[in-house]
């Protein structure tokens, strides 16, 4: 980042109030995984060998394209910074078609997991397993709700990128980001913390 | 001129206290008794504090019913916002109402468990399980609520109020969330008396309601309320 974009004037991206919901949601996520651990420190045993029914190549696969769809979000903002909006439009299309697929990665896994018995009520891990992948799959859809209307600006059109325009596409990226980062500490903490 | 505004949204933060006192002060429902209780303890609860939960039924009654000034305050700010076609505000306004009536339902059924609390155990626990799924399940509704307050606040170009009192009220609504799905727990974190479906939005609700009652009485301090008249929208 050391040409002239508008990137390197320092100030935070996106406007003030998305960043007081993204911390607000970490707090919120960081009271749920706090409650995970101590609810599982009571009866780690239950917890081991229900997490032997997950399915880690679900999960690592579902984290992959999260890591992917951000990445791709990253270089479609750094491109839309510099008015390329010929090469931004694509790519925040490519990241929303791996949000798309994020979705039906998980409703794979779910679908997989009823079908042998496992459901929300079968003990408190998969509680917490339906639970938290849900309400994640939640900020999922809101995430991609507030892509597809970055993508749905008239600046497109109009292959313009207005300051305003910029601030827009940043906060939905830093949601996002926020999304993706939830999902990594999700991941971690019910797939593979023994 | 706008004393009445300033009225229903000061009824607001007094409802909220209202509300504490015939929950916690009268009912003793502070925390709640747990769904995983026998019908045996659940009744003793009703049998030793009957005249507690009835003052208590009436007083979140009394509370409920003053909710609907400071909804109306906050659906005529939307309107505002809005301009034309204020479909964000009678959102707002209906989905409070289902939201208010459920509490007051809610209350309603403390007192008519408290009323023969000498029926079967059974049938006392089934009453004080409906009351309480009224008061944590109907997240829903809560959360379309709050989010098109939040929509409102966005597209208002006269900025009535503050832009991250929108952000707020989306984070308040996502934290609704867990509350809907309080029908399948009878312990744990989400079950109605659990730190997730239960404190964690009872708090934010507090905590969100005299946010916006002093961003709203800020803003017709400050002008803006006045101001935005003449940037409505066509």
């Amino acid at each position: 980042m050391t040409s002239s974009t508008r990137a390197d004037v320092r100030r935070l991206p996106g406007e003030e109030g998305v960043w007081l919901f993204i911390f607000g949601d970490m707090l919120v996520f960081g009271l749920f995984f706090v409650t995970y651990v101590y609810y599982r420190s009571q009866q780690v045993a239950l917890y081991d060998e229900s997490q032997l029914r997950l399915s880690q190549g679900m999960g690592l696969m579902n984290t992959l394209i999260l890591l992917t769809s951000s990445w791709l979000l990253a270089l479609s903002l750094r491109a839309f910074r510099r008015s390329s909006v010929v090469l931004a439009r694509p790519l925040l299309v490519a990241t929303v078609v791996f949000g798309c697929a994020f979705v039906v990665c998980k409703g794979v896994e779910w679908s997989d997991k009823i079908t042998h018995g496992i459901t929300v009520m079968s003990n408190e891990f998969f509680m917490f397993y339906f639970m938290f992948t849900g309400i994640h799959l939640i900020h999922v859809l809101i995430g991609l709700g507030v892509l597809g209307f970055v993508l749905t600006r008239p600046n497109w059109l109009q292959r313009s990128t207005s300051d305003q325009a910029v601030s827009t596409f940043e906060s939905g990226a830093a949601f996002w980001h926020l999304v993706d980062l939830l999902w990594v500490v999700l991941f971690a903490l019910i797939y593979l913390m023994r | 001129m706008e004393k009445g505004l300033r009225l229903c949204i000061w009824v607001g933060p007094i409802a909220f206290l209202i509300f504490g006192i015939g929950l916690i002060g009268f009912a003793r429902f502070l925390p709640p008794p747990a769904p995983s209780m026998s019908a045996a303890e659940i009744a003793a609860i009703y049998t030793s504090n009957t005249l507690g939960i009835r003052l208590g039924g009436i007083t979140i009654m009394l509370a409920a019913g003053l909710f609907t000034p400071f909804f109306a305050a906050i659906s005529v700010f939307m309107m505002r916002m809005e301009g034309r076609w204020p479909i964000y505000a009678w959102t707002q306004a209906m989905t409070a109402t289902i939201v208010v009536l459920c509490f007051f339902v809610g209350a309603m059924l403390f007192a008519v468990t408290a009323f023969r609390p000498d029926r079967p155990d059974e049938l006392t626990r089934l009453l004080n399980d409906f009351a309480w799924l009224l008061f944590v399940a109907p997240a829903p509704p809560a959360v379309i609520q709050t989010f098109a307050i939040g929509f409102a606040i966005l597209n208002d170009p006269a900025r009535i109020l503050p832009r991250w009192t929108a952000f707020f009220s989306f984070w308040v609504a996502v934290l609704f969330i867990p509350g809907a799905l309080a029908i399948l727990f009878k312990s744990g974190p989400f079950a109605w008396n659990g730190i997730l479906a239960f404190w964690l939005p009872a708090v934010l609700v507090g905590v969100w309601s005299n946010v916006m009652a002093v961003q709203m009485l800020n803003a017709i301090k400050n002008g803006r309320w006045a101001a935005a008249r003449q940037v409505q929208p066509a």
